[in-house]
């Protein structure tokens, strides 16, 4: 059987999850895209934006996942800035506009 | 106006609505680079050429004519943005879109449609569909909680909230909590609710029909590729039942084509004449030319292919001229309306500000004599739309309003041809109430006694093109709060759609032991009995006169 969690938006398939903030070295905005891309098919993560213009990037991850393997198998070059283990329901419910 | 952003900028691209060439954004088919594309004219067609640094050069055609798409470009229209966004993670800048949905502050189109996938079970197995669960695949079912939060989400999009959804699957109709899900699409607040379905359980089950109708469906949005069964093999034996049973209803139906070149693009004329002879209950077509899914050779995609303004010519030519390629015009075009309505009442309104080159649209009539009768023939679209587009900027340029609608209704019979309408149509009244009083009522007078002939052109990963995904109008709703434009939903689905549904599922075991519905078998196929259908009433008469109104 899956497992669920109870949130206020329904059941979801996470409880807590991994925010990782982290610096990177990329030589062009279409390589930026396409890493972000290639780090979206990776199933553990759950969403992730790379931003080119300051270097800067961010991404949900599940929480037994280590975030630095996974940048390395990308072969990013990266600083991890920081790691913090929040609710999944926080993702929903910057996701839900009506309760913004 | 303070209330929307009617400049929008792209953060990707910004060149809309230039001259050919241009460049865009694109992707590679095969590893998804975004890439720097050309949009160009070579002889009398469009093609969108890129080259990926690792799989080289592709070259797509995008549009058969160049002046069928410089008469859409003229009605490129600002897109006006949202003033919220979903997904604040993305920093808001979208840049790196399609892979930052959604919505994102890049964004440039409020939802007009919503898409709610509400399973991925289906009766039918179609060799085509990339989107219903194969035996032994997790199914997908939002929980009623769920499709509450989504509608609510929806509801939330600044400054013009979304009013339409469309219930889609998988075959929505396999849901035993159908009618509780439309309760609840009502009780949130909207309009219009599409249903897209195949129209089996409505054929097999006499007053399902009346119970959608009763529930508050709008319209049936049901796939109907032909008229013959080389055709149409889904559904075209099932089709005259289905349409019986909305007759008896009164539900309207759109009929919805995937148009593919050598196959059915033969049977254009004739599914439109279809439609005609059922006019009382099918309120539109809505061709969607072929969109290709995962890697396809080039030849046979070239063998395949066919886009918006070929399908407007073989009307023509299937429909004797009755129906012309010039009577056709592109979604946004509608926007000096939205604009003009806007400066009058100072409220952000509806808009269909989506990219010229997604779509097309005309209404034909059949008049007192049965004739048809397109909408073009007796209005002067361009200089209605034209004096409009005048109208609005004299509005928010501090003109009187009172004076500016006095005009408009003195004008307004001027656009109309009065001998060549159709004489139960009383267009001017119609169109004033519309535009002044917002008495829109009137409309759906419009809509029975017309027919819609559209088309809606899909992208796939071969001739996407970045400027239309960023200005998409047509969403689906996740679970998990996400918004996602037609075309990322469907040409990345390992980010979107599979992936979330991925997320959001059970497995197909799972599902066997907890389901509690009424079906004995859940997960069961439909099994056609074509020589019952062949001889029934309703098939018999629904077939017998193929070429009724474009007769040669
Ligand atoms: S398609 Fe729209 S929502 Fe998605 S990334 Fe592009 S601009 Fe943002």
């Amino acid at each position: 059987m899956k497992q669920w969690f109870k949130t206020k938006f329904g059941l979801a398939p996470y409880g807590e999850v991994q925010l990782i903030e982290f610096s990177f070295e990329m030589k062009t905005q279409e390589d930026t895209s396409l890493t972000q891309y290639k780090l979206l098919l990776n199933d553990e993560i759950i969403q992730a934006h790379l931003e080119f213009s300051t270097k800067k990037g961010i991404m949900i991850i599940t929480k037994e996942l280590n975030p630095e393997q996974l940048l390395k198998k990308e072969n990013i070059d990266y600083k991890i800035i920081s790691k913090e283990i929040i609710s999944y329901e926080k993702v929903l419910e910057s996701n839900n506009q009506f309760v913004k | 106006m303070s209330f929307i952003i009617k400049e929008k900028k792209s953060v990707v691209t910004n060149s809309y609505g230039s001259n050919l060439p241009y460049i865009t954004k694109s992707i590679c088919p095969e590893c998804k680079r975004i890439l720097d594309a050309k949009v160009y004219a070579k002889k009398d067609v469009v093609y969108l050429l890129r080259t990926c640094p690792n799989h080289g050069e592709f070259d797509e055609l995008y549009w058969e004519s160049v002046d069928d798409f410089n008469k859409a470009k003229k009605y490129a229209s600002n897109a006006r943005g949202l003033l919220n966004s979903n997904v604040s993670i993305t920093n808001n800048t979208g840049s790196n879109c399609p892979f930052d949905c959604g919505l994102c502050t890049n964004h440039h189109s409020h939802t007009a449609l919503a898409n709610i996938a509400i399973t991925n079970r289906c009766d039918l197995s179609c060799w085509y569909c990339f989107f219903y669960a194969k035996a032994g695949d997790p199914i997908y079912e939002p929980s009623l909680e769920q499709i509450r939060l989504m509608l609510k989400n929806l509801k939330s999009e600044s400054p013009v909230p979304c009013n339409a959804i469309q219930l889609t699957g998988g075959e929505p109709t396999l849901r035993d909590d159908l009618f509780e899900i439309i309760r609840i699409v009502k009780e949130e607040g909207f309009d219009h609710i599409q249903l897209n379905t195949t129209g089996m359980t409505i054929a097999f089950n006499s007053g399902y029909a009346m119970k959608l109708k009763e529930a508050g469906v709008s319209t049936l949005y049901v796939s109907f590729d032909g008229t013959t069964p080389q055709t149409n093999p889904k559904n075209h034996y099932e089709m005259p039942k289905t349409i019986a049973e909305c007759r008896k209803a009164n539900l309207g139906i759109v009929l919805v084509p995937t148009l593919i070149k050598g196959v059915n693009d033969n049977d254009i004329g004739n599914i439109i004449d279809f439609a005609l002879q059922n006019i009382d209950v099918v309120r539109g077509v809505d061709f969607q030319p072929v969109s290709f899914v995962g890697r396809m050779p080039k030849s046979q995609r070239e063998k395949q292919r066919i886009t918006i303004p070929k399908t407007t010519q073989l009307i023509q030519e299937q429909t004797n001229n009755l129906i012309r390629k010039k009577d056709f015009f592109t979604i946004p075009c509608i926007s000096p309306v939205t604009n003009f309505i806007e400066a009058l009442t100072n409220k952000a309104q509806y808009s269909l500000d989506n990219h010229f080159a997604c779509g097309m649209a005309t209404y034909v009539f059949l008049n007192e004599k049965n004739e048809v009768l397109p909408l073009p023939e007796f209005v002067d679209v361009d200089g209605l739309f034209k004096f409009l587009r005048e109208m609005s900027n004299s509005i928010e340029e501090g003109k009187n309003k009172r004076i500016e609608t006095a005009k408009l209704l003195l004008k307004l019979k001027s656009f109309i041809n009065q001998e060549k309408k159709p004489k139960d149509l009383n267009l001017t009244k119609l169109l004033f109430d519309a535009l002044v009083k917002h008495d829109y009522s009137a409309l759906g007078e419009f809509h029975t006694k017309s027919l819609f002939i559209g088309m809606m052109h899909f992208m796939d990963s071969y001739n996407y093109d970045q400027q239309r995904v960023e200005r998409c109008d047509i969403h689906y709703a996740t679970p998990d709060g996400r918004i996602i434009p037609f075309c990322a939903f469907n040409v990345v689905p390992e980010l979107y759609r599979d992936k979330v549904q991925k997320q959001y599922s059970i497995s197909w075991e799972e599902f066997r032991q907890t389901y509690v519905g009424e079906s004995k078998d859940p997960l069961q196929k439909y099994v056609r009995n074509i020589k019952e259908l062949e001889n029934s009433l309703e098939y018999k008469k629904a077939y017998s006169k193929k070429k009724y109104f474009f007769e040669k």
